[in-house]
Order: structure tokens, then sequence, then C-alpha cells
């Protein structure tokens, strides 16, 4: 595998300085910001690592071969020339991301199910039991005492076993997801299907990122979507909490399909968001397919507008990604 | 969901755009809804990931779930640092 990721990792940027047979290290030379402000998605940058990887790991004979995993907010900083203000962890990663060499798709209104086995090579040895050797060490980038309660809220469980969280979305939402690096194993567990009772998410997630680190995301939002040719997002921007009953209910879409400020806000974050596409989209392919849809939770509701572009020759997905990071 | 991964052939052999040889199997999964609750416990001692997605709006929004266990590959980024393993990786040195 190691052989076969430093044939592959071709971009001018990708410079390999260690290479053994369980590991593969380097750096990336970023160069020059580009001039022109749609190609900032093309900057050298470690997503031309992941861009490398994509198309190496891709198959056009295998619909879901590819990499899962996780970005973090902090990739900002290979897409902006941003100075950092605040010190990180030294053991911080941005991106963790999975070959899968097992993997089961199940779709629940049917109960059907199918599970993939990919021999890769290279991988016949591996481990099977990845355990966590250590804990994280604390990890917090907000105000400490707001995670602690959240996390106790949403875990379950006291002070103690919640002072180390790491607040982070997976993909998007301020209540996204959340690293829980140090809770124990049935806590870690009780927390993700918690989220799943209490508050069903459209996007859910639970993730081993190895090294002891956990990510528990619990978001109504999808953040963009492409399948290389086309691109999608959902923004949301108004909320209001469910009513007592049905009647209840419908009082309070009135009065949320009423308020002008909700509107507002909702229209300024496509705005943003059209922007953004236009970066890496046909002109005049930019759409907005749905407009102030109602989106009914557990607790509250949501109005969202539905987005979509055509990727310009040139652009591929992950560039539909970047063109929308950080996001609000 | 995307329902072609209901009609892949039981074995396949195939290689990925990079040129890396991949041997697929394809077996329906049985048990139901409540195994894959103790699918999902043993990401508590495995790298890996469940993804799932419960929301359809008609013409909008697609339901797909996929799981993931175990990984054969992982590779991560500590600033503009980069690096990949073959195997369960030791602590990363800086």
């Amino acid at each position: 595998m190691i052989a076969f990721l430093t044939d592959v990792l071709r971009e001018p940027c990708v410079v390999i300085s260690e290479k053994s047979e369980r590991r593969l290290a380097g750096q990336i030379e970023r160069g020059a910001a580009p001039v022109d402000e749609d190609q900032r998605t093309r900057r050298a940058s470690v997503m031309s690592l992941v861009r490398d990887l994509m198309a190496a790991f891709g198959a056009n004979d295998d619909p879901l071969l590819g990499l899962f995993g996780a970005f973090a907010y902090d990739l900002v900083f290979q897409i902006e020339d941003l100075v950092q203000k605040r010190p990180r962890e030294k053991d911080q990663r941005d991106i963790v991301l999975y070959v899968p060499d097992r993997l089961l798709a199940y779709d629940r209104a049917t109960g059907r199910g199918v599970v993939l086995s990919y021999d890769l090579p290279g991988t016949e040895n591996r481990p099977r039991d990845c355990r966590a050797k250590r804990p994280k060490r604390l990890c917090q980038d907000a105000w400490p005492r707001i995670f602690r309660s959240r996390a106790r809220r949403i875990s379950g469980h006291g002070r103690d076993g919640a002072r180390r969280v790491c607040p982070r979305r997976s993909v998007r939402g301020g209540a996204g997801g959340s690293c829980l690096p140090n809770l124990a194993n049935a806590r870690r567990r009780k927390c993700s299907s918690g989220c799943s009772r209490i508050n069903p998410s459209p996007y859910g997630a639970l993730m081993n990122l190895g090294d002891g680190e956990f990510l528990v995301s619990a978001s109504p939002e999808m953040f963009v979507r492409s399948d290389g040719k086309r691109v999608e997002t959902c923004p949301i921007s108004g909320t209001i909490a469910r009513g007592v009953d049905a009647i209840g209910d419908a009082e309070q879409i009135r009065q949320l399909l009423n308020s002008e400020k909700d509107e507002f806000e909702l229209n300024m974050c496509t705005d943003v968001d059209r922007n953004d596409k236009a970066r890496v989209c046909v002109p005049g392919t930019i759409k907005v397919l749905a407009r102030r849809q109602i989106e009914t939770y557990s607790k509250l509701f949501h109005t969202v507008d539905h987005v979509e572009g055509m990727l310009r020759p040139g652009f591929d997905a992950l560039d539909a990604f970047l063109t929308t990071t950080p996001g609000p | 969901m995307n329902r072609t991964v209901f009609s892949l052939p039981g074995h396949s052999e195939y290689r990925t755009r990079g040129g890396l040889a991949v041997t697929r199997s394809v077996e329906q999964f049985t048990g139901g809804a409540n195994r894959l609750d103790d699918l999902i416990d043993l990401l508590d001692r495995r790298r890996g990931v469940v993804l799932s997605s419960g929301t359809t709006v008609p013409g909008t929004l697609r339901q797909f779930r996929p799981r993931l266990f175990r990984s054969a590959a992982a590779a991560g980024n500590e600033r503009i640092r980069f690096f990949a393993s073959s195997a369960e990786p030791t602590r990363r040195s800086a």
C-alpha cells in the first residue's frame, strides 16, 4: 500500500521526506496564491494530496469505494492566508480519512443491506483491535463550561467524565459534531444512540478516528454534496420551536414563514452560497430549486433553501467543497 | 438511497483509477436493523465510520446509510505535513 501511495502522489507540491514499510511522511510546498479568485481552490495545499488520493482509490466499477472520514475547521488555513491567533495541540489532526476494507450499506426504508468486502494489497495482516492506548490530552477551542454542560446533556453522565471535550464540527452545523476523546466506551455509545433517539438528525455520524479520538455528529444540515458534475447545498436559517400539538405546529409554521427577519437571514445565507458557487460553476446554472422549505425535527422547525449548480470543466467535487469552506 | 449497490455482482476484480488491484465480494446483510447496533458497538475498538442520513425530501434529499468497519489505510495531516500508514500506526512523531 505504501508503495502504491508513493507512486500515485504525483502533485508537484507533494514532497515525500520519509518512507518506510508502515509510514509515509512529507510536506506540501504551498507556493504563491493564484491571482484569479476562482482559482483559489486550486492552490497547492493538503487538498492537493487529498485530490491525488481520491483519484487513486476511486473506481468506475464501484459506487462506494473511496475515502471516508472527517475534515476539521482548521483546514481554512490551507485555503485562506489567515494568521492563527491561538496555539493548537501538537497532535491535532485536520484530516482523517479511511479507505474501507469492509463496508455495509443498509436501507432502513426497505430493510435491505449488503456487505462489501475489499481485498486490498498490503492489508492482509492488519490489526483487528485498534483500542485506544492512551487518552487524548485536553483540547478545547471554546468556553469550557458551555461545552462541558453540552456534553453532559447529550451523553447523560457526570462532570468528571466529560472534562475533556473537544467541540468540532464533523461536516457542518453548530449543533453538529463533537469530539469526545476520553469518554468511556459505553458512554460514547450511549451518547451516539441518545442523539439518534432524542434528536434524530438527517446527517448523523459516529467515527472512531484512532488515537483515542471519537467524533459524534447529529447535524440537520447537509454542508455540500457533489457527484463531480452537480453541486448542491441546503442553507438553513430560520428556527422556531414545535407547538404542543398539530394545531400548535401549524401556528408556529405560520409565524416562521411570516417572519421577515428569518426570511432576510436566509436570503443572506443563500446569496453567500450562490456567490461561493459562482467561482466554480458554469454561469447561469446556479439555481434555487426550493425556497424556504419547512423541515420538521423533534423539537423545532427550520426553513431551508436548496441550491444547485453545475461545475465548470476543470473543477471537481473537492473544489465544490473548498469553495464553500469554512461555511457559516 | 443509492440502490445500485444492491445490484452489484457477488464477486468482482478490478483496478481503481490509480491502478490498485481490488477484489470485491458482496453478500446480503442478514439480521435486520437490530444487528446494526451490535456492529456499531465495534467502533469502540476499531477504527471506522458510521454515517447515517434519515431525511427524505421528495426530489431533493435521498436516504443513504453506508456503514463502515475497519480501515485499511489511514491518512491525516498535521498542518502541512501528512502521513499514511498501511496498518495501525504508532504514535505519530511531529
